[in-house]
């Protein structure tokens, strides 16, 4: 029997083949293998390519079982950069990969467990929308938790 | 080799990456004079060399908010860029990052970049200490660099003074440096390589005011034989360095006046200027050099930032950081305050963090309200115990001369209750110890029976709506009554008489019930 193969396409319109008995363990491809045969190109419009070869290349890792917690660990830590990690777990969540998800976001919370709050807006691009006033009014209610 | 032009062994070296030009000074007398006279900069960025750009690291560090820029000079690093055509992200290799390695003359200094022209970077080196500085000229692909004299006049201090560095259209090429300062009137000078001094050019005519934020005023990209900066809020200056004048120069349109850095650049041949509002970065490019209404906006792709990405990555992310971390969440945005302080996240994050906690009332004495420690149960020999103060001091107040009677906890979520000496009150408190929140749950309108009075209290989560849940068994009167508060909806509701005599304390809650003996 030869291996069924499926073509994913990123938002920036490059196109990946990955076999089908790979593909399925995202649960959003699986759904729509089971719903349509997904015989045509499967579009995922808010992963980039970068993004979308890292996930074609976990998805086709050769793990046993038993060693497969660790490979993802290492995987993430691998890319242990901030951006790219949120870019993977925005993937993970689109195509529902529960564990490259898990193993994403953990390390971005590992990552950003002891930064400072400034550290922490400037790693994630959150914008401090307090004014100084509202800013000291929260440090201020705080002030007995730290 | 040796038999062949000049020009044409120039033209190989020329083609060789920045980082191996250097050792070319080492293969022979030859090439190394090959590469430091006749090895003009501007023939070298013409070869097929990557693009590159000169980073200067520096180290910083935040305390208590603030920026403190420390003694460390930092590194210069040459990183190349690979530019993809089909799209726009810039990559930098930074194994091909090249350290200047000027850290020793660089001791307890800080740099600024003045500005670069054909290759040739200008640096500027500040003494935080003493009131001068020194000027560098520096060629980073042969590694050389000058150190211009010190300028003649002395300044005040560094209230208007700008730095450039460029080249004039002349036949000669002339590379010049110059800069403003402060004395009774501010003053320009300017350095023309070669003379071996600064040359006093008098008053100058436009008003280069005090500005806060000197560090970034001593950048002026070099343009059209001009050099630019920002000068107030808004305003751009140039510098002609044929005429050497100094004239104001059309600046964009700007609504709002809410940055948080502003700085000018060249891009693609045309002056652009960079507002910056924490991440929201926008590039005004002047289309036309000198015509005001070329400005335009120019559109591209940012990393992503947090508030781009599902809110789903957000919550996860937060609910997978320890417990003596989660409460700094609060104060990054309003949005995370919102999403910490929301009852679904106690769930998620009682779930999520793999830590084990235990919580523990400690009291001194009767007065003492005592205090709530989180004990997080490490599973390891040398530490099992961590411990985080959940400081209750101040609930110090309301719990003077009482003390907490009963504690249950659910989720993680753990319900307190108080009661006044002499029973004429209880009250409950429903806290988080992750969020470090407390609330305080109305009391009830009720007298209580004088002499022995009975209380039992449970506390729980429907596992069908999600609600928690407060019941309180009380003696007002005669008979046991039972009373149940949910949260959320403000009030209590009395569920009428309890048919049995119940007797131990605390209702111990599984599976949707509180279990208590009778």
């Amino acid at each position: 029997m030869s291996k069924k193969t499926l073509t994913l396409m990123s938002k920036d319109k490059q196109l990946f083949n990955i076999e089908e008995h790979l593909a399925v363990q995202s649960v959003t491809i699986r759904n729509m293998v089971k719903e349509d045969g997904a015989s045509s190109v499967i579009p995922l419009p808010r992963v980039d390519s970068e993004t979308l070869a890292l996930v074609i290349e976990y998805l086709n890792r050769q793990q046993a079982p038993e060693e497969d917690e660790d490979y993802v660990k290492k995987f993430v830590d691998e890319r242990g950069e901030i951006p790219t990690l949120l870019e993977l777990a925005q993937a993970a969540l689109d195509l529902d990969i529960k564990k490259l998800m898990d193993a994403a976001c953990m390390k971005v919370a590992d990552l950003i467990k002891d930064f400072t709050l400034e550290e922490v807006r400037e790693a994630l691009r959150i914008e401090n929308d307090r004014t100084p006033e509202e800013e000291k009014a929260i440090r201020d209610e705080f002030q007995w938790a730290f | 080799m040796e038999a062949l032009p000049a020009e044409l062994t120039i033209d190989i070296l020329s083609r060789l990456p920045v980082k191996t030009i250097v050792h070319c000074k080492l293969v022979c007398k030859k090439w190394r004079n090959l590469v430091l006279d006749s090895f003009p900069v501007n023939r070298h960025l013409s070869g097929s060399v990557p693009i590159g750009i000169i980073i200067h690291h520096n180290p910083r560090i935040y305390l208590g908010g603030s920026l403190i820029v420390p003694n460390d000079p930092g590194t210069l690093k040459w990183v190349k860029i690979e530019d993809k055509v089909d799209h726009h992200n810039l990559h930098y290799n930074r194994l091909l990052s090249l350290d200047l390695n000027l850290a020793p003359i660089l001791q307890n200094t800080q740099m600024g970049h003045v500005g670069s022209v054909n290759g040739l970077i200008c640096l500027r080196q500040y003494y935080p200490d003493l009131n001068f500085d020194d000027t560098y000229i520096c060629n980073p692909v042969t590694r050389e660099y000058m150190i211009l004299p010190r300028q003649r006049s002395r300044r005040d201090s560094f209230a208007g003074v700008v730095y450039g560095f460029g080249m004039s259209s002349s036949l000669t090429g002339e590379y010049k440096v110059v800069q403003t300062f402060q004395t009774e009137v501010l003053e320009a000078e300017v350095y023309t390589l070669g003379k071996g001094q600064w040359r006093s050019l008098g008053p100058v005519s436009v008003p280069i005011p005090y500005c806060l934020n000197t560090f970034h005023q001593f950048y002026g990209p070099f343009l059209n034989n001009h050099c630019h900066w920002i000068v107030s809020d808004n305003e751009i200056c140039t510098f002609d360095l044929d005429k050497e004048t100094f004239q104001l120069f059309p600046s964009p349109p700007v609504k709002q006046n809410r940055f948080r850095r502003q700085s000018l650049a060249i891009l693609k041949g045309c002056l652009c200027k960079l507002d910056t509002y924490y991440f929201k970065l926008t590039i005004w490019v002047m289309k036309e050099y000198g015509i005001k209404n070329t400005w335009h906006k120019e559109n591209f792709n940012q990393y992503p930032s947090m508030e781009d990405l599902p809110i789903e990555l957000t919550v996860d992310i937060i609910s997978r950081l320890p417990v003596n971390t989660i409460i700094h969440c609060k104060r990054v945005c309003k949005k995370w305050r919102n999403l910490v302080s929301d009852s679904s996240f106690v769930n998620l994050h009682h779930s999520k963090s793999h830590q084990t906690g235990l919580v523990i009332y400690r009291r001194k004495d009767y007065k003492d309200p005592g205090i709530l420690e989180w004990v997080e149960i490490v599973d390891c020999h040398h530490h099992p115990f961590r411990t985080l103060d959940l400081n209750l001091a101040h609930l110090a107040p309301i719990l003077q001369n009482s003390k907490i009677n009963r504690m249950v906890s659910v989720n993680g979520l753990i319900c307190l209750w108080q009661i006044s000496p002499g029973l004429k009150f209880d009250d409950t408190y429903v806290c988080n110890p992750v969020t470090r929140e407390i609330i305080i749950l109305p009391r009830q309108q009720q007298k209580y029976r004088q002499g022995f009075s009975s209380f039992f209290y449970g506390f729980g989560v429907s596992s069908l709506t999600g609600e928690y849940k407060v019941v309180k068994l009380s003696q007002p009167g005669v008979s046991l009554e039972t009373n149940v508060y949910t949260l959320g909806t403000r009030q209590w509701r009395n569920l009428g008489q309890v048919p049995y005599p119940i007797r131990a304390s605390n209702g111990s809650f599984l599976n949707d019930h509180f279990h208590w003996i009778v």
